[in-house]
């Protein structure tokens, strides 16, 4: 598997994004270290990707942003789903499990 | 679109928080650096290594905080102001051009502007009344009765509407009348108490009339409008209960205040006084009275039409029901309801519109042919540009902005231009209907330029993109298809708006050119009388004599003095102001013998005059004599004009017909002479010629309210106005001479409407063809522009040079021969419209058509030929080296 998200596939980090925030509101770090953990270090996600997705998701109107105190009281901005978001989420889930089953189909055939 | 409302809110405001985000972000980076630290010094490591370690991890920021600020939105924003930054420049470069689209939208934009206000304000705006839709003003027209012969609804039409007619809401009653208060004539509105509630109006102050008001008695009271409250009376809040000092009437209590939303039927008035019942009105006999308005309110769903078929069939119940005497005289005449009529201006108007819709086309057209070649100019640049990367949308962008740019400038000129047109409008408007308010630009009319501006400024920046982007120009970067021929497209889209051009102008042009030789044919109606040294005057008697039996002597020593001023050599009176052009007093008249048309009881006006007035008013006695005066009784007979004679007499202008009021009399002996037959006097202006015939009685034995004195002199008006008032004053002191001037100023005001719809028509059309020659000129010099290779070597094989240039001019007229043919197609259906506003002549004139055919053929020659000359001196050898 890729070591880096440029090698991801375009929209997927958007989907790790909302999924990893369906959880909980979390800072830009904590994303990125929660997607390293669940991942077993195989996505390492570069600030450079992350940071510009997250503007984009949150100027869509996808996520939240708001500034709040980390669990070492460290000030730092939350990001959280919103209504929009959530629903955003529940489709492009939908889509990427069509998508990739239907990958799977065309590779077990050859 | 609410959410892109939104979006584009937020993106501007991003634009003035750019800097405030950009800290926000440096934060957020600053803390992800610091939330690694820590969690690598958690993990084991040195804080100095740590720190080390996370921003080398971080790795440079720079490229990404670009990355995060695009995704703000603010550089859409940006972009956006890049662009109108360089179309700005880049219009600035060609000025040229740009003035002439600017000039050219103005021009369109302003004539449309003002044209459209007036009609707004006069016909299309509504009323400011709850359910103003269904708010209707009633005509009681005679048959065959012009406009100006109507004759309007009584307290006995009024109150047996208000009984019958049950697809109605209510009637109300209201007449125009005049008061002199403080020594000054103010116009005032007598209405009958429901007036204000059916119009859904609530006083300003106090309250309105009662219905017990209304009826004689003692106990005066008035309304006062929002105006004359602000003028007179300072907006005084104690206003009510204070009193009114009308000339010669026992003072009027002041009980309330109108809002202003009524002064818009009544612009005049400026207060109201009960519609006091007077008895005798409602005699079925007077079922109309002249000049009282009837207002009324249609039910909620009932259309106009409904409400007019009702009306009519209500009013011939009533004449069969309640007077079965007057029943053949009814169904003689039907009455014509005509409900709402709109301004006397409105047709003019509407004719104007067209005009100036067209001027707008024509106009369009231009811009449109103007930015068509401009792109295609541009080929070269946008194709560089696209090789560089910007895609369709963001070229389309940029010619959009710059057609925005341009539609934005024009707009705001032809704004101004529409300013100084309703000013010089209203200074015409204000005298030909004194009474009338300014006409202003208003929110409504703004928007429809706008809507207009944004329209053209639409199309003319994305069709012509769309036509040089449908040829491949800029998609392909070989130079050398920018000579050839592969722009065909954007040449058969300019050709065939030349043609449209022209078709459309040829209709303006010929719808003007009948409206102007309607007039001239106005023109050149003989009015019948000599206005010229004609001094009239109105003197009202009945305040000062209130006696009826003293006023034929006030009447006699009135004229008696005014015959002593010096200078005068004769002086007639009207009793019925018909020499002013404002005869109510019509009537059906039956013939001994029948009349010479088969109408039974044919229509004509009545004026009561002295024997002097036909001297007085220059008006030919064509057959007989005039009144015996001096006689101790009635000359019994009458005059009749031309008019009638030629119509209703059998033999036409003879003497020795018989005729008689209304009904044949019972006894032979009864039927009234026929005496003399005058030239038929338009007094109405000149179009009343097919109007009303008249019939002249002899009025000096008949006692009469009021009269205008007619002055016959070769002395200066005021002057004569002057002596004329003293020598009033000398009889009573508080006798007024109202509305004293020469006879021929007022008419020279019945024409101008007509004058001015001529001449704006005929300034529309001139507008029009030079706009269509520019547009002519402009395809056929950018295509022999674009022609110069083939021409060159046309030459350099030997073509003559009268050949290029009959070439040149051939495709002109060509082009120019369709556009006529369509033009005049569409020419002879529109030309139908005109019909009923043409004066003696029909809308097929031939004369004009023909002579706007060649005025169109003429201009386009000469379009034609400016770009054939420049053909002509195009050099072989230039060209091919240019290769």
């Amino acid at each position: 598997m890729a070591k880096d998200t440029t090698d991801l596939l375009q929209g997927t980090l958007d989907l790790l994004i909302l999924k990893t925030l369906s959880l909980e509101p979390m800072n830009g770090w904590a994303i990125s270290k929660r997607i390293r953990q669940v991942s077993n270090e195989n996505f390492d996600i570069k600030q450079g990707s992350l940071y510009p997705c997250l503007h984009r998701l949150e100027e869509k109107q996808f996520i939240n942003s708001e500034w709040g105190t980390s669990e070492n009281n460290r000030r730092a901005k939350y990001y959280s789903l919103t209504k929009l978001g959530r629903k955003k989420l529940s489709t492009e889930t939908e889509v990427w499990k069509r998508f990739s089953g239907n990958v799977e189909l065309i590779l077990q055939m050859s | 679109m609410l959410r892109f409302l939104e979006q584009w809110f937020n993106r501007l405001l991003a634009l003035f928080r750019n800097g405030s985000k950009q800290r926000e972000l440096d934060m957020e980076l600053q803390a992800h650096i610091e939330l690694m630290t820590q969690d690598y010094i958690r993990s084991g490591m040195s804080p100095e290594d740590a720190r080390k370690a996370a921003s080398k991890h971080f790795g440079a920021t720079e490229k990404f905080k670009e990355e995060c600020r695009d995704s703000w939105g603010t550089r859409v924003v940006m972009d956006l102001i890049r662009d109108i930054r360089y179309s700005a420049r880049s219009l600035w470069k060609s000025k040229g051009f740009a003035f002439t689209v600017i000039a050219t939208l103005a021009l369109c934009i302003g004539a449309n502007t003002t044209i459209f206000s007036v009609l707004y304000e006069l016909v299309l705006k509504p009323l400011p009344f709850q359910d103003h839709e269904r708010i209707v003003k009633i005509y009681n027209i005679p048959k065959g009765g012009q406009r100006s012969d109507f004759s309007n609804a009584s307290w006995s039409q009024y109150n047996h509407l208000n009984e019958q007619a049950d697809l109605f809401e209510g009637f109300v009653l209201a007449r125009p009348l005049s008061r002199t208060v403080d020594g000054v004539q103010r116009d005032v509105s007598g209405v009958t108490s429901d007036f204000f509630d059916l119009l859904g109006v609530r006083p300003l102050l106090g309250r309105f009339f009662a219905p017990e008001e209304v009826h004689p008695g003692p106990g005066n009271v008035a309304i006062l409008t929002e105006t004359t409250w602000k003028n007179d009376f300072s907006s005084d809040p104690n206003v009510v209960g204070k009193t009114l000092q009308i000339f010669n009437e026992v003072p009027y209590v002041i009980v309330g205040v109108a809002p202003r939303s009524i002064e818009t039927l009544y612009p005049a008035a400026s207060f109201f006084i009960p519609f006091k019942l007077i008895p005798s009105s409602l005699n079925p006999r007077y079922r109309t009275m002249p000049r009282s308005d009837l207002w009324a309110k249609l039910k909620p769903d009932v259309s106009r039409e409904q409400g007019r078929l009702h009306l009519e069939a209500v009013e011939r119940r009533a004449i069969e029901e309640y007077h079965p005497q007057y029943m053949n005289v009814w169904e003689m005449n039907p009455r014509h309801f005509e409900v709402d009529p709109p301004h006397p201006l409105a047709s003019s108007l509407v004719i104007l519109q067209g005009g100036t819709l067209i001027l707008f086309i024509v106009g369009g057209i231009n811009v449109l042919n103007l930015l068509l070649s401009r792109s295609a100019r541009r080929g070269a640049e946008l194709s560089v540009r696209h090789s560089f990367g910007a895609g369709k949308a963001v070229l389309g962008r940029m010619m959009l902005i710059e057609s925005l740019l341009l539609a934005m400038f024009g707009f705001v000129l032809g704004c101004i231009l529409a300013w100084g047109g309703l000013f010089v409008f209203n200074f015409f408007f204000i005298t030909l209907f004194p009474k009338s308010e300014e006409i202003t630009l208003g929110f409504t009319v703004f928007i429809w330029s706008l809507v207009m501006a944004g329209a053209i400024a639409f199309l003319a920046g994305l069709l012509p993109f769309t036509a040089l982007w449908g040829s491949g120009r800029i998609r392909k970067t070989d130079k050398s298809s920018r000579s050839s021929s592969t722009d065909r497209r954007g040449r058969f889209l300019s050709n065939g708006l030349v043609v449209t051009q022209v078709a459309i102008t040829i209709t303006l042009v010929i719808g003007a050119g009948l409206v102007i030789r309607s007039f001239g044919n106005i023109l050149s109606v003989d009015p019948g009388f000599d206005a010229a040294h004609v001094i009239k005057g109105r003197v009202v008697i009945n305040r000062v004599y209130p006696d009826r039996r003293d006023w034929l002597d006030a009447r006699n020593r009135i004229l008696y003095a005014m015959r002593q001023i010096p200078g005068v050599e004769n002086v007639a009176f009207d009793l019925d102001r018909v020499t002013v052009g404002q005869g109510v007093n019509h009537d059906r008249f039956s013939i001994r013998g029948g009349s010479a048309n088969g109408e039974e009881q044919p229509h004509a006006l009545k004026v009561n005059v002295n024997s002097e007035y036909f001297k007085t008013m220059g008006i030919e006695i064509l057959e007989g004599r005039t009144f015996y005066s001096g006689l101790d009784e009635f000359d019994t007979s009458y005059i009749v004009d031309e008019s009638f004679a030629n119509r209703y007499l059998e033999g036409g202008v003879t003497l020795g017909a018989e005729v008689h009021v209304e009904d044949p009399p019972l006894n032979d002996e009864d039927w009234k002479k026929i005496i003399g037959i005058a030239r038929r006097a338009n007094f109405q202006g000149l179009e009343s010629r097919d109007g009303l015939p008249v019939v002249y009685m002899d009025g000096e034995h008949r006692p009469q309210w009021g009269f205008t004195i007619l002055l016959r002199t070769e002395r200066e008006s005021e002057s004569v106005v002057r002596d004329m008032q003293s020598k009033l004053r000398e009889i009573n002191s508080q006798l007024i001479l109202q509305q004293a001037t020469s006879l021929d100023k007022p008419l020279t005001k019945l024409h101008m409407d007509r004058q001015g719809v001529a001449l704006l028509a005929g300034v529309f059309a001139c507008l029009a063809l030079f706009l269509s020659a520019v547009g002519i000129y402009g395809v056929l010099s950018y295509d022999v522009k674009q022609r110069q290779r083939e021409i060159g070597t046309r030459t350099a094989v030997g073509a003559k040079k009268s050949n290029v240039l009959m070439m040149v001019i051939r495709q002109g007229i060509w082009k120019t021969t369709i556009g006529l043919g369509l033009g005049l197609l569409a020419s002879l259906h529109l030309t139908r419209f005109l019909e009923n506003q043409l004066f003696d002549m029909a809308a097929l004139d031939f004369q004009t058509y023909f002579i706007a055919i060649l005025v169109l053929l003429l201009i386009a020659f000469i379009a034609s030929y400016l770009p054939a000359r420049r053909a002509v001196k195009v050099e072989p050898i230039e060209v091919l080296r240019a290769e």
